[in-house]
């Protein structure tokens, strides 16, 4: 989407488009007023939106750019705590009236509004029906750090990879994931090897397809089947927060 | 499955043990005529309560909901609510300790987050309407309970309340955030060590009513490999443990053995006191 048809389409208020972020999308006619206050910016895979322990500036709305919350132990170790798309809005500490020790990387370029931590939070305060859905949002999210916590724990990475592609997938609406296994092996806190092992075995259960950094999904109710109840737990929390 | 069936059962007895419970609420503030309490709470008991969060909502407001603050016992074992449940009524606790437990379809359960007088149970009730955890009591003890519509509209209304939820809420994402990255990476013993500083520091008391059952529980991990890494620290001084419960003999050997978890979650609740 070239950047004056997001523009536009965020003063028109408009909901037709598939890949606009939900979060906007599901504000009444009479509580856009503040739109034109966004600003429409294009993400590159590998952006660092913020940085631990570090004020947040600015707050994102994303349309189909994945956004991951990571965390970095003193031993350099990653995992991934939380995954955001276009069904939320990066920065929910800066709502909150706080930080917090990760970092949020981009991790597959797209569109997204951004707009002063700020001004958001003085328009949270302002307008009831963004701050429900804020809100919501921060208890969807809050969910799913700790589904995470579990997932992390007791299921198995094939399971856990399932988990994340399909999460990825719904979150961009794409069945193809630019991501190379390194990317993937951080997020999942485990080494690169691994991921390409059970990459592999996916790839010839004919589940998915792999080329140089990027992955094809071809059979989502497969994949279904072969990941942890995680994924339906998370995907019934996403629908619930929009049916709402 | 047989975690399932225990806390059931925990359930179960602490609806029996009600009363009782009831009637220790009477004692301590039931005596006090309705009138004195309202007030009398907000002009000297205000410092007599341990609740950090209450603490730190600005007096005005907190008038405001201390007349619907209701005092009640916590019975250990007692689940407070079950996974999906639309959730009433929050808890503040005074002394209690409570988990948000999290489990697979195998029936393993972990524990995702803890609340003590840092804090109030229920917070999902405040942001959406249903939790995705059951909240089960590990610590019996004091808490003062409080309607969620209630809170939810004074909420709504009062900057400083709302600013008070809110920063509790983003310690919350924190404590959530690194609990799974500890239960990744971190040893039975480091994780052992954390959960026991982190109770401690909620408890009245360096006595805590826990069995090495209910610790492995709340780490995921299995009772033997707890019973080892209890004997171990036992051995060394730094906690005595008898039939239910683990009592607290010196942190500093608590303190070397834990991962960093402990100082990053402690430093995320320190900021609402500041």
């Amino acid at each position: 989407m070239l950047r004056r048809d997001v523009k536009t389409a965020a003063r028109r208020g408009d909901r037709s488009a598939q890949n606009a972020n939900k979060i906007l999308a599901a504000l009444p006619k009479t509580s856009r007023d503040w739109l034109h206050t966004l600003e429409p910016v294009t993400l590159q895979a590998g952006m660092v939106l913020y940085e631990p322990d570090e004020a947040i500036e600015h707050v994102y709305f994303l349309n189909d750019a994945l956004v991951s919350i990571l965390s970095m132990n003193s031993d350099g170790a990653t995992l991934e705590i939380g995954l955001v798309g276009n069904e939320g809005m990066v920065g929910v500490p800066a709502i909150l009236g706080g930080v917090t020790p990760y970092r949020a990387v981009v991790q597959m370029g797209g569109n997204a509004f951004r707009i002063a931590s700020q001004n958001v939070y003085e328009e949270f305060r302002r307008n009831p029906f963004l701050r429900d859905l804020l809100l919501k949002y921060t208890n969807a999210f809050l969910v799913q750090i700790s589904q995470s916590s579990i997932c992390n724990c007791y299921h198995t990475l094939q399971e856990r990879l399932c988990r994340w592609l399909l999460v990825a997938r719904d979150a961009v609406r794409s069945d193809v994931l630019f991501l190379t296994h390194d990317v993937i092996a951080r997020l999942l806190g485990t080494r690169r090897a691994s991921v390409t092992v059970a990459a592999g075995l996916m790839q010839r259960a004919g589940l998915i397809k792999m080329s140089r950094g990027q992955i094809t999904i071809l059979d989502g109710p497969g994949l279904e089947a072969m990941s942890c109840e995680c994924y339906s737990i998370l995907r019934d929390h996403v629908r619930r927060l929009q049916s709402s | 499955m047989a975690s399932t069936n225990s806390s059931r059962q925990s359930a179960a007895s602490s609806t029996h043990r009600a009363p009782a419970g009831d009637k220790f609420c009477l004692m301590l503030y039931g005596s006090v005529p309705t009138a004195c309490f309202v007030i009398g709470y907000t002009a000297h008991r205000r410092d007599a309560m341990e609740n950090r969060i209450l603490k730190a909502i600005p007096s005005r407001e907190l008038r405001v909901i201390s007349s619907q603050l209701k005092p009640v016992m916590l019975a250990k074992g007692a689940v407070l609510y079950e996974a999906g449940e639309r959730i009433a009524e929050l808890y503040l606790p005074e002394d209690a300790i409570v988990s948000y437990l999290s489990g697979t379809v195998n029936g393993e359960t972990i524990e995702v987050g803890v609340v003590g007088n840092e804090g109030i149970v229920g917070i999902a009730g405040l942001l959406g309407e249903a939790t995705a955890f059951r909240a089960v009591v590990q610590i019996p003890g004091h808490a003062f309970s409080l309607k969620r519509d209630l809170l939810r509209k004074e909420f709504r209304r009062h900057e400083g309340l709302h600013r008070v939820l809110l920063q509790y809420t983003n310690a919350l994402v924190v404590q959530l955030a690194q609990t799974a990255v500890c239960n990744k990476f971190h040893s039975v013993e480091e994780r052992f060590c954390r959960w026991l500083l982190m109770a401690h520091d909620r408890a009245p008391s360096d006595i805590l009513p826990m069995t090495q059952e209910s610790v492995a529980r709340v780490l995921g991990s299995r009772r033997a490999s707890v019973s080892v890494v209890a004997a171990s620290f036992q051995k060394k001084g730094a906690i005595r443990y008898s039939r239910g419960m683990i009592r607290i003999l010196d942190r500093k050997h608590l303190e070397a053995g834990s991962c960093e978890c402990y100082e990053i979650i402690t430093e995320a609740h320190l900021k609402l006191d500041a």
